[in-house]
Parts: structure tokens; sequence; C-alpha cells
């Protein structure tokens, strides 16, 4: 064979098969074509040899079953795909048979099983055993269970899901893998993935987040919607088909469980709702402290302070009086539900410049 | 006792609608996708692109498969179904280029007689099994390079075979 034989052969392979071929290069080829019949004639043949064997080859779907079958795998197939290539096996069969390169592909097929079974092992290295505290935490939760004081923590094991629940009236603090928390307000449930946390959480029921800031965006998904912030602080009430989200601080973007629909950005102290299957509805200014009331969280904001007395009472189930001197006083502040009653005075007497006096288990606060 | 990370229960879960089950479950596999396809392909678009397509067509069939302590074969399927469709893809006609159209428009005018006449079985027939396994896989969509590491040989071994073959090959056609 003579170098420009072997020139063409390039070219007529580059174009079919494995590319390469400059602008310059095809046009100079296809200009040779025109003037060269013998070229034309080996480059149609070529191409006609290529179709040909192509025409041949047997289904992709039906070719990877027949040759995890042939190569001894046939419990890897469901019932379906055993139906399916027991109908067509004389089909594949034959031109297998009848192609030893196709032959060839089936044993690859066989090998490329092997390779994915590798990968999969490498990653499905088995869950650590969970250590003994977590027993211990389970044995607590069955005891508290029996006296009615209903927060639950349970733990997946198969899958490092975890599943924590407030029972109504009950509070739960959930420090989150990523350093944010949940303050779950029963009745509410949220789960995530502990070992491989992805600021990815789903929940039902109230709660107040905190989200600390990260540039992975985090998502609260309930059964009506996903709540997608940076970093913020918000609170979530998914009950009874409807989930309302109202901000403290930052920006969410909230969007509907359904494709396709609007979403609704909320400003601090604006709130949303969105039912099933519907976009969200149109933002609204509310008022923090009763908006977001079902928290359990109190919040103040230029609050006078004879009111926020009177939260505080209510909340904690103490008395809390103010010299008359300061009633008209206004506070500003976000108190968690597990704070202490004398935590929370001692912020405000000292964002105010007071005291606070405790007589007989009534708190007062005092110039 | 140590848990698999693609646990029944948690295909269970995803299956029934859990979301969250279903992003674990989906997030874990996407790692075996990508380091199996990044075995087999190398180029990283070609990977993601097929991580993606695997992902779908589990995603899209979990809720079908009636055993969930069979995923792992399940999955393994997915992604032998979109590596040999891609391997098929490469020499399909929608990855021709319009300039290979054209090139066959001209030589189909330069040999329009021959075309209709050619014996494709009798072209065949002056091939050895050994070019014509060659010449099979690589129609099937395997590269040069990877036919060579099929049947234990060098890429330029392979390439010499296939040069032989058109060089046969052109001798029968001159002869239709």
């Amino acid at each position: 064979m003579h170098d420009s034989g072997m020139e063409q052969f390039d070219k007529i392979d580059a174009i079919l098969h494995e590319g390469g071929l400059t602008l310059e290069e095809r046009q100079s080829f296809m200009e040779a074509l025109e003037s060269d019949p013998d070229l034309a004639r080996s480059y149609a043949g070529w191409q006609q040899i290529c179709a040909h064997l192509r025409s041949r080859l047997p289904d992709t779907h039906l070719f990877v079953l027949y040759s995890l079958v042939t190569g001894g795998h046939a419990g890897e197939l469901s019932e379906e795909e055993s139906d399916e290539i027991r109908a067509n096996w004389g089909v594949v069969d034959r031109v297998v048979e009848s192609h030893p390169g196709f032959a060839e592909a089936a044993v690859q097929i066989e090998q490329d099983r092997q390779d994915f079974l590798e990968c999969w092992d490498q990653v499905d290295r088995p869950l650590r055993k969970l250590p003994s505290w977590s027993y211990r935490i389970a044995a607590v939760i069955a005891i508290l269970a029996v006296c009615f004081v209903a927060v639950l923590t349970l733990r997946d094991s198969d899958t490092a899901l975890q599943t924590i629940a407030a029972a109504s009236g009950e509070y739960e603090r959930v420090e989150l893998p990523d350093g944010s928390v949940a303050h779950l307000n029963g009745p509410a449930t949220i789960r995530f993935d502990e070992r491989d946390f992805v600021r990815s959480v789903t929940f039902n029921g109230q709660a107040f987040f905190d989200i600390i800031h990260q540039s992975d965006p985090f998502t609260v998904q309930t059964d009506e919607a996903f709540i997608h912030v940076l970093g913020t602080r918000f609170g979530v009430r998914s009950q009874q088909g409807a989930t309302h989200v109202v901000l403290e601080s930052g920006q969410v973007e909230v969007a509907s469980n359904a494709q396709g629909l609007p979403t609704v950005m909320l400003e601090p102290g604006q709130m949303t709702k969105v039912t099933d299957g519907a976009p969200p509805g149109p933002s609204s200014q509310v008022e923090l402290e009763n908006a977001l009331s079902w928290t359990g969280f109190i919040f103040l904001r230029q609050t006078p302070l004879s009111r926020a007395a009177t939260l505080l009472s209510e909340s904690r189930n103490v008395r809390v009086e103010v010299d008359p001197s300061l009633v008209n006083e206004t506070v500003t502040g976000t108190f968690a539900p597990d704070a202490e009653i004398e935590e929370i005075l001692n912020a405000l007497a000292l964002a105010l410049g007071t005291v606070v006096h405790t007589e007989g288990g009534v708190f007062r606060i005092a110039p | 006792m140590a848990q698999s990370k693609f646990d029944p229960r948690l295909v269970r879960r995803a299956q029934d609608g859990d979301g969250l089950a279903r992003e674990v479950l989906l997030r874990r596999l996407a790692q075996v996708f990508k380091n199996y396809f990044r075995a087999k392909v190398g180029n990283q678009a070609i990977v993601d692109d097929l991580m993606q397509c695997a992902l779908i067509r589990v995603h899209s069939g979990l809720s079908a498969l009636k055993h969930p302590d069979r995923f792992k074969a399940f999955a393994m399927k997915a992604a032998l179904f979109e590596l040999h469709d891609y391997y098929r893809g490469r020499h399909s006609p929608k990855e021709q280029t319009y300039d290979t159209q054209i090139l066959s428009e001209k030589a189909e005018a330069a040999s329009d007689r021959f075309e209709s006449t050619l014996d494709i079985e009798r072209v065949l027939s002056v091939l050895t099994p050994h070019v014509r396994r060659i010449l099979e896989l690589r129609e099937y969509g395997y590269k040069y390079k990877e036919i060579a590491n099929i049947l234990g040989t060098t890429e330029t071994a392979v390439k010499m075979q296939v040069k032989r073959a058109f060089e046969k090959m052109r001798n029968v056609f001159a002869e239709e």
C-alpha cells in the first residue's frame, strides 16, 4: 500500500470515527472526492460497510441483559427484564453468534459489571455501629415516653438519618451539623442526614431556625414548601396542609412543592403562606411578636417594658414587675424558649441601665 | 451490626416518598456513578453527563423496583445501560457532522452505480475473523485504544489491522 492510500484511509477513518480533521482538511477531502472517483468509491464503500455492521447491533438494553445472563447473573434481572430477554433471546443470540466483535463486547459488559461492583464497594463502606451512648439515650427516651414527657430523640441506625421530634407543648433545641440551630416547639419533627449533612432538612410542625451563613444555601423542606436561605433567622409552621414562613432577619426564598411556580422572597418582618401544590402567597408585613408567637420565642421590638414584663410572666410562669418610672421604656431582643428568666431580665436590665430585684419569687425591674 | 449505606429500609423510604431518604440515597449513589464513569470514560464533562443520566434513570425507575434489597443490581444496570448507550452514540448518525453528510452526498454522486450493486457480505468475507472482530468492536462504539485493551494488543497494531482491511476491501470495491 502506498502512502497516498494510507493518507486517504486516515481521512476517511477520521471522518467516520475518530474525528480530528481540521476545517481545511475536510475541505481538501471534499475536493478530492469530487476529483477522484476511486476515492469516492472507497469512501462510499467503507461507509456502507460500517453502516451495515452498525445495523446488525442488537438493542443496547437487550444486549446488556443478554450479557448479564450469559455472564451467569440472570438473578440480577427483574421479572420484567427476564421476560423481555426471554422473548428476544433468539434474535440477540443469533447476532452475537455471527459477530465475534459483538460477542467480545458482551464479555466486556461482564467486566464493566465487575468494575461497577468494585466502585460500589468503595463507596458502600458500612456505617459504623452506633456508640453505646446512643442506646443509653434510647433507653432514656423510653422512660421519658412512659412518663409522658414527650420529647423524643430517635436515631435511624440504618441510614444515619437523624429524626428528632418534640411533642405538643415541648421545646427541643436541635444543633445541626453545620452549626445552625432549629428550635422545635412541638408538635414538630425534623429530619436530616447527620453524617453527610448537605444543609438540607425536612420538617413538619413549628420551629424557629437560626441558620449560620455559608456559601451553600440551606433548605428547609416541608410537605408544601421549600425554603432556601443562606444565613438567617426565621420561623416555619407546617401544619394542616399549609406552611407559614415568617422572617426575622436576613432573606429567604420560599418555593412551592410543585415545580415551575413562582417563588416569593421575604424581607425581615414579612411572612408568606404556602398550601399544597399552590404558589406561595404574596409577602405581607407582620408584627413578629404575634406572627412568631407559636415558635415559643419572645420577640421584643421596641416593645414597652410593661408589655415585655407581661410576656415574660406568661411564658415563664413567674411574676415580673416594672417600676412605674420605667413603664414607658422600650426594649428589643429575641429570646429562645430555653433562655432562663434571670438571663433575660439581666440582659434587659443591662440594656436599660437598671437593676433586677428578686423577692419572694417576684422579679422587679427598677432604676 | 454494620449497615449498608444502601440499606433496603432506606430504599423503601425513598420509594415511599420520603424526600430526604431519596436525596441521601441518590447522593450516595452519585458517588458510585462518578467513580465508575470516571474509571470508564475519563472525560469529566462526559462523566458528569453519564452520572446525571444514570441518576435520572434510577430516580424515575425507583418506584417500580419491587425488591429494595436488589437496589445494587438495579443501579448497576442503570450504569451499564448508560455506559453502553454512550458507546453506541459515539458513531451514531446524530454524532455525524454536517460535513459528513455533504461528504456522503459527494461520494454518492461520484459512485452512484457502484453503491447500488455493492455486495457487502462478499466484501466482508475477505476479512479474517480477527479483523472482523476489530471492525465490529469499533462499530459498537469502542475507540482503537479501548479495542486494544480489550484484545490485549496495542492501539497501533489495531489501527494497522484496520488500514490493511480497508486496502483489501478497496480492491473488492474496485471489482464491483
